[in-house]
C-alpha cells in the first residue's frame, strides 16, 4: 500500500513539473506583457501630465494680458502646442505598439524553435 | 461704441477685486491637478510593482508575501498623500481667506469714498439742496450698509459670522442691502424730489404749480372721461 502512495506522489510530483516545463515558455509572455503594461501606462502617466499642464496653462492665460486679442492669440498658440504635443505622443504610442509587435513576434519564433528542438 | 478691448480692460478693472481671487483658484487648481498626476503615477508604480512580483518571485508564498508588503507601502503612501491634500486645503482656505479680507477691506474703503463725493456733487446741482441734501444722507446711508454688510455676510458664511446673521436684526437689514441695488434705481430716488416738489412749488410762482396741476387734471379727468363714457 505505501509503495503505491509513493508511486501516486511520485507520479503528482511528474506531473507538475512537466506542466511546469509545458507552460515555462508562456512566462516569456507574461513577461512581455507586464513590460508593455508598465510602457504603456507610464505613456499614459506622461499624456496625462501634458493634460495638467495644458490646463494649468489655459487657466492662467486670461490673467497675465491684458486684452481680449492677447489673450485669445495666447490662447490659440498654447492649444496649437497641444496639439503637436498630443501629435508627437500618438506617434510615440504607435512606435510602442511595433516595438512590442517585434518583441512578441521573436518571442514566440524562439519558442517555436525550442519546441522543434525538443 | 466701446471697442472690445476697451470693453474688456472695462470689465478687468471693475473685476479687479475678484481677479486674486481667480488667481488663488487658478492657482489651487495646478496645485491640485498635480497633486492628482503624483498621486496617479504612485498608482502606476504600484501597479507595475504588482504585476512583476511573478516574473521575480518563484513560488507562491514569497509572491504572496511582497503582494502584502507592497499593498502595505503603499497604504503608507496613499496615507502621506491624503496628509498632503489636508495641507494644501488648509493652505487655500487660508489664502482664500486673507484674499477676502484684502477685497472687502477694499469694498469697505470705495464706497465710502464715492458717498463722500456724491453729496457735494449733487448739492452743487441741485437747486432745491435742502430737499436733497435730505435725500442723499439716505442714499449714503443706504450705501454703507450695502457695502459693509454684504461682504462679511460672504466671508462668514463658514465660520463666524452666519450666526451672527441669524441672531442680529442684521436680518432686517440684510434685505435693505439686498434692495440697495435700488441705490443704483436712482430714478426711483429722483422721483422723490418729485413729491419735494411741493414745498418748492408753494415757494415758486403758480406757473410751476399750474402744469403738475394740470397734467394732474388731465390725468383724473381723462380717466373720469373714459369711466363716464363706459
Amino acid at each position: 500500500m505505501e509503495t503505491m502512495q509513493q508511486n501516486m506522489n511520485e507520479q503528482m510530483k511528474k506531473f507538475a513539473d512537466m506542466q511546469a516545463k509545458s507552460l515555462e515558455p508562456m512566462r516569456v509572455f507574461s513577461a512581455l506583457a507586464a513590460e508593455a503594461g508598465e510602457q504603456m501606462m507610464r505613456q499614459n502617466h506622461a499624456v496625462l501630465g501634458d493634460f495638467v499642464d495644458f490646463a494649468v496653462k489655459q487657466a492662467n492665460v486670461p490673467f497675465n494680458p491684458e486684452a481680449v486679442s492677447e489673450a485669445t492669440t495666447a490662447q490659440v498658440a498654447d492649444a496649437m502646442a497641444f496639439g503637436e504635443l498630443l501629435g508627437a505622443r500618438a506617434s510615440e504610442y504607435a512606435e510602442m505598439v511595433n516595438e512590442i509587435g517585434q518583441k512578441t513576434q521573436k518571442a514566440a519564433t524562439e519558442i517555436v524553435a525550442a519546441s522543434k528542438a525538443v | 461704441m466701446k471697442d472690445i478691448d476697451e470693453q474688456y480692460a472695462e470689465f478687468q478693472k471693475k473685476m479687479e477685486p475678484m481677479q486674486e481671487m481667480t488667481t488663488v483658484a487658478a492657482k489651487a487648481f495646478e496645485r491640485i491637478a498635480r497633486k492628482n498626476h503624483e498621486l496617479m503615477g504612485d498608482l502606476v508604480d504600484f501597479a507595475v510593482a504588482q504585476v512583476q512580483i511573478p516574473q521575480e518571485k518563484t513560488t507562491a508564498q514569497e509572491v504572496f508575501a511582497r503582494q502584502s508588503s507592497d499593498a502595505k507601502a503603499f497604504a503608507e503612501k496613499v496615507n502621506i498623500r491624503a496628509a498632503e491634500y489636508m495641507e494644501l486645503a488648509g493652505e487655500f482656505g487660508g489664502l482664500v481667506y486673507s484674499v477676502a479680507e484684502t477685497s472687502t477691506g477694499e469694498a469697505e474703503t470705495a464706497p465710502a469714498a464715492e458717498a463722500e463725493t456724491a453729496p457735494a456733487a449733487e448739492a452743487e446741482t441741485a437747486p432745491a439742496a435742502e430737499a436733497k441734501i435730505a435725500t442723499t444722507p439716505k442714499l449714503a446711508a443706504k450705501k454703507a450698509p450695502v457695502a459693509r454688510e454684504a461682504p462679511t455676510a460672504k466671508k462668514a458664511p463658514v465660520a463666524n459670522k452666519a450666526p451672527v446673521a441669524k441672531k442680529a436684526p442684521a436680518v432686517t437689514k440684510a434685505p435693505t442691502a439686498k434692495k440697495a441695488p435700488a441705490v443704483t434705481k436712482a430714478p426711483a430716488v429722483t422721483k422723490a424730489p418729485a413729491v419735494t416738489k411741493a414745498p418748492t412749488a408753494k415757494k415758486a410762482p403758480a406757473v410751476t404749480k399750474a402744469p403738475a396741476a394740470k397734467k394732474a387734471a388731465k390725468k383724473t379727468p381723462a380717466k373720469k372721461g373714459q369711466a363716464d363714457l363706459w
